[in-house]
Order: C-alpha cells, then structure tokens, then sequence
C-alpha cells in the first residue's frame, strides 16, 4: 500500500510538471511581448527593452525555465507584471474563494445526485425514474453558466432570497446559488452512475439473503447496497474534477466571485503571465490531487481492493 | 420420404434466422430517446443549414425600432418574434445563424479531436515500449490539465477566431479518445490475425490502417456524435467568457456574453440562446448514447 501511495505521488507530481512545461512553452509563444503591454504602445523600444531585461526576458528559454522551476521548489510563484504584489499572495487571496465553491458544489453533486440516484434505482422503470433520466440528460447538456443566470434570475431577482452575486463578507448565501449553478450537471450524472452502480448491487447474492432473511428494504438499501454502490461514485468525483474545475472557473465569473478563476481572467487581459502561470498550476493541482485522493479512499471504503 | 426430409431443413434454417439480433440500425429506430435526440439534431442541422431562408432578417442589421424609446431591447413581439438584442438586431435571425457556428465548430473541433484522439491511442497502443508510454503520460498531462483553464490561455494566446477555438476544442478533448482506443487497440494487437499479419510480412501501415482501425469504426462513430455535444458546450463556455467566437458573427454563448447584464430587464437575451445550446446538446446526447447502445460498445469518455 504504502508503495503504491509513494508511485501515485510520484507520478502525481510528473503530471504537475508537465502541466507547468506545457503551460510554460505556452506563455513563450505569445505573440505579445509582455515588456511592451507594461511599457504601453508609445515607449521607446529602449524602455521596453530594459524592462524585458528587469523581468529576464532577455534570457533563453532555457534559463527562464529552470529559474521558474528553482523558484518554484522555493514556493516563490514570481511577481505580477500588471500588480505589483508577489504571485503567491494573489493566490492566497483568492484560492479560499474557489476552494469554498469547489467544496460546496461537490455538497450540491452528492446531496441532490445521492437521494435522487436510489430513488430512481428502488422505482425502476417508474415516471419518477424517467423523469430524472430526463433531468441527468438536461444536466449534462447545460452550460454552467446558463444555470447560474436562470437561478439567478429566479431566486436572486424574482424571488430574492439570494444576493445578486458579489462575495459580500464571504457568508454562505453568496455561495448556494453558485454552488448549485456547478453542482447541477455532476447532481444528474452521479445520480445516473449511482442508478446502475446500485441496481447491480441490489441484484447481488447478499441482498438477497439479507431480503430472504427479512431485513428491512429500507435497510437493504442503505446498510447493505449503498456502501458499495458508491464507490463509482466517489471515483467519478475525484476523476472528474479537471471538468468541475471549469465549472468553477465560469460560474465565478457569472456570480462575480473573487476567486482564482476572476484572478485568471484579470491576468489574461493584459497578458500578466506569472499570474497565468500561478493560476493554471493551483487548477491542476486540485485535479491530480483529487484523482489520488480518489484512489486513496477506495481502499477505505472497499477492504476487498489490495494495491501492488 | 420427401416430407420427412423437409421438416428437419425447414426447422434448421427457421433455427438460424430466429435467435440473430436485430441490426443496430432496427435497434437505434426502436430507441424512442434516441430518435427524440435524432429529431433535436434535425432541427438543429436545418436550422444552421436553411438559416438564411429562414431568419426573417439579417442577423447583424441594427432596426430602429429594434430598440425601445427608452434604448431598451424588444421584448419578443410579432415582428421581432423572440424579441430584440442591445443593439435593436432580430434575436431569432442571431440564434439561427448562431447554430452555424455551434454546429461547424462541434462537427470540426470534435472531428480533429477523434482524429487525434484515433492516432495517439493507435500508435501507442499498437507499438508500445517508449513510444507508448511518452504518448500516454503526455496524455495524462493533459488531462491533469482543466480543460476550460487550457482552453482559456490558448484562445487568449492564440487571438480567438472561429477555426482557433475550434482547434483549441480539438487540443482539450482529444484526451479522452486517446485513452479509450489505447485500451481497445491494447486488446486487439493480442488476436491472432494481428500476429498473422507480421507473419505474413504485412508493412505497419497496412496493419495500422487495414487491420486495426476497421475495428475501431465503432468506437470512433460514437465519439464523433457524443463528443459534439461537449465541444458545443466548451464553445458555448468560451464565448460567454469572451475569449470565443468574437462578434459580431452571432454564437449562442456570445449572445448571452454581450446581454448578460440585462438579465433582469431583458431575460429573453439569456433564455432563448440558453435553451438553443440546451436543445442542442441534449439532441447530440441523447442520440449518441442511443448509437452506444445500438452499436454495443463501451465507454463514456
């Protein structure tokens, strides 16, 4: 087990370092000379080039990258060429508000995806079940950022029980309407998942015992189907956070949210690449580590599954 | 003597044709979700195919009377039949022509991505060793990648056009098609008529393309008519971030970027574009997954 933990780190931590390879041949390729954007268009070509040369554009790429790397193991993410603050304090700033809307958007999958997922799997075949295949379909089929503004409009202006956007003083209720605008696709799918994952184990050998031996159905569902009917489940959520985290980063946009999606979006306006580069690397982060805590809790839920 | 014959004959070829299955093509008809997904589908491909006969008006004409005497966009009425945008333009003449690009950017994006997706998976697959392994960790780099995040810094690098965002698509999705054939060609090299080939002394080429890939149509069919759906909304995401389809040429998700803060006042402006995207999607979906089925094979993304 514990080799097992060490190789998912390890190769966790080559995709990280791919990620910031790629991400940074990226930013070489612009065809903007960032020195210029800072400088503005009516600079000499002396000033620009003195700021490349404050910034190290001068040197080759090469250079650059390893640079970029030692600062990094350093926990040094550069300075913003557009503010003048430290790459790293940015983040700080930001990443909590998109840390809270990740968190409470995973919340909104599990609490409409779970109930929703056994109903339709005990009312097989049923209206009920049809209407939320319908609903899964719906789900998937819609963009973030249409759910964010019909609920916004619903329950924001219609009916205001929400703020119209904004992060206030971060209270919650800045959080449920974005919360719900992300969960809504994964709240379809998992439902979906759970369905069939459930279905199959509700046929099992066990429950039928359990079922012969007079268990009650509601706990044939919960005690002996659900534990392992979640699973899939739980190693969607995981898998599927590359996909959530684009989620996140419209929905901040729609709702206003001062999280690191606005942080990005601000950057690639005027080409503040360290920013760009901090951004993208906090993203994939939460992807690798949502795909390794992922196979980490596996084994928790399910003693049967040994890792070699 | 002859009738003694006959029966067991009769029975046998009775036997023969009985138990076979339907064909994919019967079984896709009697899927009553998905033909509801196939007609969605028709409607949108006319609706991009027709929209010049069938937009009342040109979609990027500002009408005087477009807006009110306030300068505030129509809401929908007989003339302007789902109203008006910010600018007094016809809204139904926009949505039209918006399926066009939805429609030519999830056909193109989605067909490069399947092409990618096909080659990567087929090489690494078919020749493993180092070649394998360089292209699938290069692929799981890209999936630790957020795809919206790549999207988003590539079409801002790249200055969005529509053949740019449909090949920034192309580069985020493809992932998914490399992992699932990977897997399927991975089994496949395994039979023994691929091993007959090498014995047979047929070039790799010809086992790439004549021998492995006829196996794959399948698989490769079914992504092309799922993966529009994700491509439409990845499109649909960019442009209302503004780093998509740039105006005034009219997409759905930039429609709904430029009205945005007219929601309270002009809700028509996010609805109707909403419900296209939707619609759309939901035709792609619904239809894709019903060709799964039909066509028995595997896998979602």
């Amino acid at each position: 087990m514990t080799g097992y933990v060490l190789r998912r780190l390890l190769q966790g931590l080559g995709a990280i370092l791919g990620v910031i390879t790629v991400t940074f041949i990226l930013t070489y390729i612009v065809p903007v000379n960032p020195a210029q954007m800072i400088a503005g268009p009516s600079a000499t070509p002396e000033v620009v080039a003195r700021i490349g040369h404050q910034l190290g554009l001068d040197q080759p790429l090469p250079v650059r990258y390893v640079h970029y790397l030692w600062n990094l193991v350093h926990f040094d993410l550069g300075r913003s060429y557009a503010q003048r603050t430290e790459v790293s304090a940015l983040v700080a700033t930001h990443l909590p508000v998109t840390l809270k809307l990740m968190l409470t958007g995973i919340a909104c999958e599990l609490l409409i995806g779970i109930p929703i997922g056994i109903l339709s799997s005990v009312a097989q075949g049923s209206w009920w079940d049809r209407g939320f295949t319908l609903f899964a379909f719906v789900g998937v089929s819609t963009p973030q950022f249409v759910v964010g503004l019909v609920l916004l409009y619903l329950f924001a202006y219609l009916v205001p029980w929400f703020p119209l956007g904004g992060y206030g003083n971060g209270a919650l209720d800045h959080y449920v309407l974005p919360a719900l605008s992300v969960g809504f696709a994964g709240a379809g799918w998992y439902a979906r998942v759970l369905r069939s994952s459930l279905v199959d184990v509700l046929r099992q050998d066990y429950v039928r015992t359990a079922r012969a031996k007079g268990v009650r159905p509601r706990s044939q569902v919960f005690r002996h189907g659900l534990r392992n009917a979640m699973l899939p489940v739980i190693a969607l959520v995981g898998l599927d956070l590359g996909v959530f985290m684009g989620g996140v980063i419209v929905v901040e946009q729609v709702f206003a949210l001062p999280g690191l999606g606005q942080m990005m979006w601000q950057a690639i306006q005027v080409l503040d690449i360290p920013v760009i580069m901090g951004g993208v690397l906090m993203t994939s982060i939460f992807v690798v580590v949502g795909n390794l805590l992922a196979d980490m809790i596996y084994p928790l839920l399910d003693p049967r599954i040994q890792y070699h | 003597m002859t009738d003694i014959l006959e029966t067991p004959v009769e029975a046998a070829s009775e036997a023969s044709t009985r138990p076979r299955r339907r064909a994919w093509w019967q079984r896709l008809a009697a899927d009553r979700t998905g033909m509801l997904g196939f007609a969605l589908v028709v409607i949108v491909v006319l609706a991009a195919l027709l929209a010049p006969v069938l937009a009342p008006f040109d979609p990027n004409q500002q009408f005087n009377d477009g807006l009110s005497q306030y300068g505030m966009p129509r809401p929908p009425d007989a003339t302007y039949l789902l109203g008006t945008d910010l600018l007094g333009r016809d809204l139904l003449s926009r949505i039209l022509f918006g399926a066009r690009v939805s429609l030519v950017i999830g056909l193109v994006a989605n067909g490069v991505a399947v092409a990618i997706g096909a080659a990567v998976g087929i090489v690494a697959g078919y020749f493993r060793g180092w070649l394998g392994t360089v292209l699938m960790r290069f692929t799981d780099v890209m999936t630790a990648f957020p795809a919206l995040v790549l999207a988003i810094a590539l079409a801002a690098i790249l200055r969005p056009s529509l053949w740019i965002v449909a090949l920034v698509i192309a580069l985020v999705n493809w992932v998914y098609v490399a992992r699932a054939i990977y897997a399927q060609v991975l089994a496949i090299r395994e039979q023994q008529y691929i091993e007959a080939t090498t014995a047979l002394g047929i070039p790799t080429l010809g086992v790439l393309l004549r021998h492995i890939l006829p196996q794959l149509t399948l698989s490769l069919l079914v992504f092309a008519t799922l993966g529009i759906s994700t491509s439409v909304l990845l499109e649909a995401s960019l442009s209302y971030l503004g780093v998509g389809v740039q105006p005034p040429t009219p997409s759905w998700g930039g429609i709904i970027n430029a009205s945005q803060s007219y929601l309270t006042t002009a809700p028509w402006l996010v609805l109707f574009p909403g419900l296209a995207i939707i619609l759309t999607s939901v035709g792609f979906n619904l239809f894709g997954e019903a060709l799964r089925d039909a066509l028995d094979v595997g896998g979602r993304r």
